[in-house]
């Protein structure tokens, strides 16, 4: 039971990688989206268009262009934060007899693809049936803009290709309104989510950080703090935000885990072995902003405590009864800074952004008093620390030219205690790939983009907006090692190094 | 602060001596082009081919005028006999060379521009009684007897024919006040009675009558420019009601970009306490794609797209009523020089006075906008675009003052009104 448990609170830390060496789909040609995207490109080349936004139902509904928004989508502007801030109601014609055109109200609908990508692993040891893989990833239907006034929602359903999953992604649902209290300009808005960090308006923190897009093929590092997307989809939140001067950004919010029939409902699969936490884990975040003309300058904090459960759920694949051990809880920390500063010019745009987060893990098994006590079991959790903590380094910076060529460059790492049993090598413990029991992983990701539609598209959909790009990843260290990488003989950490094509549609 | 005052005062002194020599040679050459820039400076605050202004001060017609009666009063205005009280540094944007006075008179002199009208119509038959047979029972001569028959002056009298109307309404009203001063010319000293004679209505009803007078001969129709075809640019006082719905739709789509109290943010410019008039001029030009500067084509062409006048009229409505603030962004220590050069300009370079226009605080009028408060960077993005040429339909004279200005001059001028509240 004890084994069990431990695993599964492993794989709290550890993101689990799927698709790293299982037996791949037989290798497509998707002609198709190829041919497409050549038609597409070329028609939106030749004839001036109308406008268009990442989010197509926005660009619908305030008639502004994707630029107005997106750098290179789906970064955002300022105009792109305060757009979500005031609840992706701005333009919207659903609210009464406010409204400039009552009669013509907007259908909020939109539709995200990636129709066709290809990964190539430079390594055969790393993905020994096949290391160059075509494929459809996920294809998402969104609700987003005004539902009513002042109530606005950005909320994703995923069909994803690999995983054969229909599931729900990204939901934010917000609330958000404006006043003036002795000349200061103050925004105030409620929010409904279900992912810590996906309500924030920066391109720094986890949620919406560099890379905007992977593949779901190619290995990644298998260490990552709680609140780079561990809780996605499996949580629920609800919290008020500020938004001061246009300066000051404070945000608190409470997220409950999700109960195990929900997610199921959901497209959520409760027994992956991810964690789940117990009670109410705070998410906050504070930021204050500069904006000048075509500068802004960010300097923020964020952070999120949850006491962690193991789940039910086996890593290893083995199905297990969806029970949470009794009052058992891991009291994780994470406490992040970031900053951001964006040059917007009008032709010539640049980006830096860097985030740096420290989780804190206790790992004694501390009784909750808010659970009832049926297990004796409460302590002897099988790590081979008491605490552990974990570090994360995110630092990226973009140049995109005429919001049509984007290059970005990213340095990655994610460090902190080796621990022997969490970042096991052990079958049965962990997920059974680190071979050192350290977490380090670090490298270099760049990415190169083509986004043709950014002041609008084809005269038939002029809404139709892409990203077609091109993303290497180069990893210095993996999993702990850079030689022997996941205890496979031979495999240097560069081994799992990805080119990643991705084409990327929302109409 | 001694030191930073010292500085303001000592980088002013520099400006003061650099600006009008570097001008100065600019507009040097040949006297023939001297003389047409200086024409083009008369008719940067008097109006295409001088038929007048409506800005903070209404600007009188100067084409038409009898050049004795023109070289007067730019001799009046120099020794400070016209208009001294007017915040416009008169006798400084009036200075020229003798020879340039009688140049510049005998230029105007002939021309006969379309009056630029905007007096109230149901006044004129009642103006012209009084012009014609002044008003006996309160000892008031006809005015034709001096002015002559079509109102267009002879030797020292003053033509009036076309001359608009706010400006009459006002040297008739505070002629005392405005033209009896030291040493009064015969002229004034007629006026002076007949002016404290007349009472409001006449006074009305005759500018109106003079300001739908167009002289025949020779005349010159004069392109109107769509944006300064609204005198006198007031509009009527907005009900609760229009300011109402100006404020739901102004939150809903203006705040998402402007901030959320319309003081401006990033690009976006104040929009707070904006010039009503102004600002309805300026939307429907981003609705016909007449203000094309790439960020107006990038964001207001689209927000404009399916802005109707009703609902920029309110709009307007409700922004004009928002309390402004000051950006204060610029440079502290060039908002001396800047102040300087709004409020007295550059005479020997031409460059007219912004305070003619936008008024002693900058506060704009009818369609000419506020710029006190402003950020430095759009005032500055603004003034740079007119002289590359963009938005080359806008109110008529500020994309050619705006090409005169050098870029210290510019970012002198952003830097000073950024500050004024």
């Amino acid at each position: 039971m004890l084994a069990i448990q431990a695993e599964a609170l492993i794989a709290s830390m550890i993101e689990n990688v799927p698709s790293k060496r299982n037996n791949l789909f037989t290798c497509l040609r998707y002609w198709f989206w190829p041919i497409l995207v050549l038609v597409l490109v070329s028609v939106g080349a030749t004839v001036e268009p109308p406008a268009a936004s990442a989010l197509p139902s926005f660009a619908r509904q305030t008639g502004q262009p994707c630029g107005t928004c997106h750098t290179a989508f789906p970064e955002l502007t300022p105009y792109g934060r305060q757009f979500k801030l005031t609840g992706y109601t701005a333009g919207g014609t659903r609210c009464g007899n406010g409204s400039a055109e009552t009669s013509e109200t907007q259908v909020p609908l939109a539709v995200m693809t990636e129709p066709y990508t290809f990964t190539h692993v430079a390594s055969k040891l790393a993905q020994p049936d096949n290391n160059n893989y075509s494929t459809v990833q996920q294809t998402s239907l969104f609700v987003g803009g005004q539902l009513y006034c002042n109530l606005g929602a950005f909320a994703q359903m995923t069909y994803d290709r690999p995983g054969v999953t229909f599931s729900w992604d990204n939901t934010d649902i917000r609330y958000a309104n404006t006043v003036t209290i002795d000349g200061t300009g103050i925004v105030y808005g409620i929010t409904a989510n279900n992912n810590p960090t996906v309500q924030d308006v920066w391109n720094t923190i986890p949620a919406w950080a560099f890379p905007y897009i992977s593949s779901e093929i190619a290995p990644t590092p298998g260490a990552g703090t709680m609140i780079q997307g561990t809780w996605a989809g499996r949580v629920a939140g609800a919290g008020a935000y500020v938004w001061i001067d246009n300066i000051f950004y404070a945000e608190f919010t409470a997220y409950g885990a999700l109960d195990p029939r929900t997610l199921t409902t959901l497209g959520v699969d409760p027994t992956d072995g991810t964690p789940r936490f117990a009670g109410a884990a705070p998410y906050w975040r504070f930021a204050a902003e500069k904006t000048w003309d075509k500068n802004s300058l960010m300097f923020g904090t964020f952070g999120m405590y949850a006491d962690v459960q193991p789940t039910g759920g086996n890593p290893n694949g083995i199905p297990s009864a969806l029970t949470y051990p009794s009052n058992i809880v891991d009291p994780f920390l994470d406490i992040g800074v970031d900053a951001q500063y964006q040059f917007i010019g009008d032709i010539n745009i640049f980006t830096v952004r860097a985030a740096y987060i420290w989780e804190h893990q206790r790992l004694t098994g501390q009784s909750n008093p808010n659970l009832a006590a049926n297990s004796a079991a409460a302590n002897g959790m099988t790590f081979a620390n008491p605490n552990d903590e974990l570090n994360n380094l995110n630092i990226s910076a973009s140049y995109i030219y005429d919001r049509t060529f984007s290059f970005t460059a990213q340095y990655f790492a994610t460090w902190g205690t080796s621990d022997a049993l969490m970042y096991s090598s052990i079958p049965g413990l962990g997920n059974g790939t680190f071979t050192t029991g350290s977490p380090n992983s670090s490298g270099l990701t760049f990415d190169l983009a083509y986004l043709p539609f950014s002041y609008g598209g084809p005269p038939i959909w002029p809404w139709l907006n892409a990203r077609i790009g091109i993303e290497y990843t180069h990893y210095i260290k993996f999993d702990g090692s850079t030689n022997n990488v996941d205890e496979i003989p031979g495999l240097k950490a560069s081994g799992n190094d990805t080119v990643f094509l991705y084409t990327w549609f929302a109409f | 602060m001694r030191s930073s005052s010292l500085g303001l005062v000592l980088r002013t002194a520099i400006l003061a001596v650099i600006l009008p020599s570097v001008a100065h040679a600019e507009s040097g050459g040949s006297s023939l082009d001297g003389l047409r820039a200086k024409i083009e400076y008369c008719t940067d605050c008097h109006g295409e081919v001088g038929r007048g202004y409506v800005g903070w001060y209404p600007m009188p017609r100067i084409a038409g005028q009898t050049t004795e009666y023109f070289e007067n009063q730019l001799r009046a205005f120099v020794t400070r006999n016209r208009e001294k009280d007017i915040a416009i540094l008169m006798y400084k944007v009036h200075a020229v060379t003798p020879g340039t006075r009688k140049a510049l008179a005998a230029h105007f002199a002939g021309l006969n521009p379309r009056p630029y009208g905007g007096g109230p119509k149901e006044l004129v038959e009642r103006g012209r009684k009084i012009y014609d047979e002044g008003v006996p029972d309160a000892n008031v001569p006809a005015c034709s007897a001096c002015h002559g028959p079509n109102a267009e002056g002879f030797e020292s009298n003053p033509s009036l024919a076309g001359q608009l109307y706010p400006y009459l309404v006002k040297e008739l009203t505070n002629w005392t006040k405005e033209r009896a001063q030291e040493a009064p010319s015969e002229t004034v000293a007629v006026m002076t009675p007949i002016a404290a004679a007349l009472t409001k209505p006449q006074i009305k009803a005759v500018s109106a009558y003079l300001s739908s007078l167009w002289p025949t001969r020779r005349r010159l129709e004069v392109e109107t420019v769509n944006n300064s075809s609204c005198p006198p640019c007031i509009l009527p006082i907005p009900g609760d009601e229009v300011v109402l719905i100006g404020e739901k739709l102004a939150t809903g789509n203006c705040t998402w970009c402007h901030g959320a109290s319309a003081h401006g943010f990033a690009t976006a410019p104040q929009l707070a306490g904006q010039q009503p008039q102004y600002l309805e001029n300026q939307l429907r030009n981003f609705h016909d794609h007449r203000r094309d500067n790439p960020l107006s084509r990038l964001y207001m062409w689209g927000a404009a797209a399916k802005l109707d006048a009703a609902t920029a009229h309110e709009l307007a409505a409700y922004l004009a009523g928002v309390e402004p603030q000051a950006a204060c962004d610029g440079d502290e220590q060039l908002a001396g020089a800047g102040k300087a050069l709004y409020d007295e300009g550059i005479p020997d370079a031409n460059i007219v006075p912004c305070i003619a226009c936008h008024g002693p605080d900058a506060q704009g009028v009818g369609n000419i906008p506020r710029l006190g408060g402003q950020s430095y960077p759009y005032l500055k993005r603004r003034l740079v675009q007119w002289g590359e040429g963009f938005d080359a339909s806008a109110a008529a004279p500020m994309p050619r003052i705006a090409g005169k200005l050098s870029v210290d001059q510019i970012e002198a001028l952003s830097s000073y009104l950024s500050f004024v509240k």
